[in-house]
């Protein structure tokens, strides 16, 4: 059996009290701290949600009660669902509901929690009984896709995935007692099962970012540089936070690994981190909440960098197909839907059809579930792969398969373009016509013919947008801040139309 | 002036690279001024104009200049740029010059 993420807290806290666990507002909470707390919000869930065959719901904003919630909700042996505290009511309720969760518990009255816990208040005589013991295949976490449309996609982890992955991350990024790493993201994102869960499984100390400043550069660095952080995991924003903060005071010096996760990295972005950091070794992640991470890719920073970056290699255990249009594997290089399957890998969502998502195929290994990705994937002749884009930007321009996500990659890549999105619509000769949006950094520094040549240089014909438009306004996002091109497209066929409607001179 | 033949340039130039230029830009490139299009930018790597495109100018040169292509003419590397626009159309093939 995989040793738990609860077992290796828990021996860690009885080997080093004393050590910091975790740093939260420039306070350090100590192994020996954290473990009381846990143990005091094990009693708590305990007494809140007698029925320990039902998942417990968990509404909270990241804080050192909060992972003592978390730890406490394992230590009772309960399964429960993190979802973001961000997302609206109704939502939740209705994820809570379809997870078929007993209570919900938070840290503050806010609807929809049933009841609210306190892990900091110490109850009379306290009692440190062991955690319970739970199967591998037993569900622990409980996470949220991150649900672009529609309702979040309820991901549930099992005790023996997660203990594998803290495994193997400790192992690979040297997570251990007195390494410090800096957790950017929200407590619900996939993200901390590296940065908060396996650092609290394997000795070391995690410095908490608090979100409500994490779009302050000097804030980011100083937490960085203070506490001597070594790991460094982060989604492209942070890197470029980071950038622009040590452009004037110089590259931080601790950092050891630095991780690249979440969303691909830009050129712009990644240029500027060789200046950021003065002896780390960059990595890029690849993974998702369903599977957590399956390929890694080590940058070498002697060679020329190009994006977008390779994923690299697969991790042990890692199985994977590539699948072209014919829905035959690859053999070669080649481009197609990358599936795999990881030793990290979660069993099926709870609110959502899996049959086409998690499925064996004919050409893997018999029996083997395989997570369909949705990530379009170039196999090169080195062996190395990349990730060109969602298969749902795939379209079909007079008969060549064109990643709108890959043209508008291209497009930022252009020193002059700060924004773009490239949007498919239906042509009857060409079965789809390209439209860019374009912002520029600078109006008019730039022309069309420009970026056609530029285009052209990178990518084929079919992919050259038939129409580049340049407005000055920013461009529409979603509430996740996504560009959103569904408004964009609306919006062009609208004019289209009422261009259609005019007599022509 | 006239040449020796007796024919006058404007007659034997029916079309100058500025007002394909014009017409190009007008079409496909709302954007740009006439002026900033090279006459030997590459209209078709850089997909300004498809096999569409090259119809499109084909049925402009008919209309507005009364040079008419014939079919095996209307290939598109004969629309690669305005100068080649404009070779193509100054062909005597094109019913042009004679």
């Amino acid at each position: 059996m995989t040793r738990s993420l609860v077992a290796s807290f828990t021996a860690r806290a009885a080997a080093q009290p004393g050590a910091p666990a975790l740093v939260w507002e420039d306070r350090p909470v100590s192994y020996g701290d954290l473990y009381a707390m846990a143990v005091r919000a094990r009693t708590q869930v305990e007494e809140a949600a007698p029925d320990a065959d039902r998942p417990v719901g968990l509404l909270v904003r990241k804080s050192p009660e909060a992972v003592a919630l978390v730890l406490g909700c394992l230590m009772a042996g309960r399964s429960f669902l993190l979802p973001s505290h961000e997302l609206p009511e109704a939502p939740l309720k209705a994820l809570f509901q379809q997870t078929g969760c007993a209570v919900v518990l938070g840290l503050a009255d806010a609807p929809p929690v049933d009841r609210v816990v306190d892990p900091a208040v110490a109850m009379g005589c306290e009692e440190y009984p062991p955690a319970a013991a739970v199967d591998d295949e037993a569900v622990t976490f409980m996470l949220t896709t991150s649900g672009s449309t529609g309702l979040p996609k309820v991901v549930p982890l099992s005790s023996g995935a997660v203990g594998r992955f803290t495994e193997w991350a400790a192992d690979t990024f040297g997570i251990a007692t007195g390494v410090a790493v800096l957790n950017y993201a929200p407590l619900n994102f996939d993200l901390c099962m590296l940065d908060v869960w396996t650092t609290l499984a394997y000795g070391g100390t995690v410095v908490l970012v608090d979100p409500d400043r994490g779009a302050s550069a000097g804030y980011l660095r100083d937490l960085v540089a203070d506490h001597a952080v070594s790991v460094v995991q982060g989604v492209p924003m942070l890197f470029q936070l980071l950038a622009e903060a040590t452009a004037e005071s110089g590259p931080l010096d601790t950092p050891e690994h630095v991780i690249f996760a979440g969303d691909s990295m830009p050129a712009r972005v990644l240029a500027g981190v060789s200046t950021t950091f003065s002896k780390a070794r960059w990595y890029n992640n690849y993974g998702c909440t369903e599977t957590n991470n399956s390929f890694l890719h080590e940058v070498d920073q002697d060679r020329p960098l190009r994006t977008p970056l390779p994923i690299g290699r697969p991790l042990a255990g890692v199985r994977w197909l590539i699948i072209g249009q014919d829905g035959r594997s690859l053999t070669g290089p080649g481009q197609g839907e990358l599936l795999v399957n990881t030793p990290f890998q979660s069993a099926g969502y709870v609110n959502a059809p899996n049959a086409k998502t998690f499925a064996p195929h004919p050409d893997g290994a018999p029996g083997l579930v395989y997570y369909r990705t949705g990530d379009v994937v170039t196999l090169h002749e080195d062996g190395a792969l990349s990730v060109i884009g969602r298969t749902d930007y795939l379209v079909k321009v007079r008969g060549f398969q064109v990643s709108t996500q890959s043209v508008e990659q291209i497009l930022l890549d252009h020193p002059a373009v700060a924004e773009a999105a490239v949007i498919a619509l239906p042509d009857p000769v060409a079965g789809h016509r390209l439209h860019a949006r374009l912002r520029l950094t600078d109006v008019g520094s730039v022309n069309s013919l420009s970026l056609r040549l530029h285009c052209s240089e990178r990518t084929v014909r079919a992919a050259i947008p038939s129409v580049i438009e340049m407005v000055t306004d920013p461009l529409p996002r979603t509430s996740t801040g996504k560009v959103d091109r569904n408004r964009i497209k609306a919006c062009v066929l609208a004019a289209e139309e009422e261009r259609a409607r005019m007599p022509r001179p | 002036m006239t040449t020796e033949s007796g024919i006058e340039p404007e007659e034997l130039i029916r079309i100058s690279e500025d007002q394909i230029a014009r017409f190009v830009v007008e079409r496909f490139l709302s954007d740009v001024e006439w002026t900033e299009l090279d006459p030997d930018y590459d209209l078709l790597t850089t997909g300004v104009i498809d096999s569409l495109g090259v119809l499109q100018i084909a049925s402009w040169l008919a209309k507005q200049h009364g040079i008419t292509l014939t079919g095996p003419e209307l290939t598109a590397g004969n629309f690669r740029s305005v100068r080649t626009i404009r070779a193509t159309a100054e062909r005597p093939q094109a019913g042009g010059a004679a």
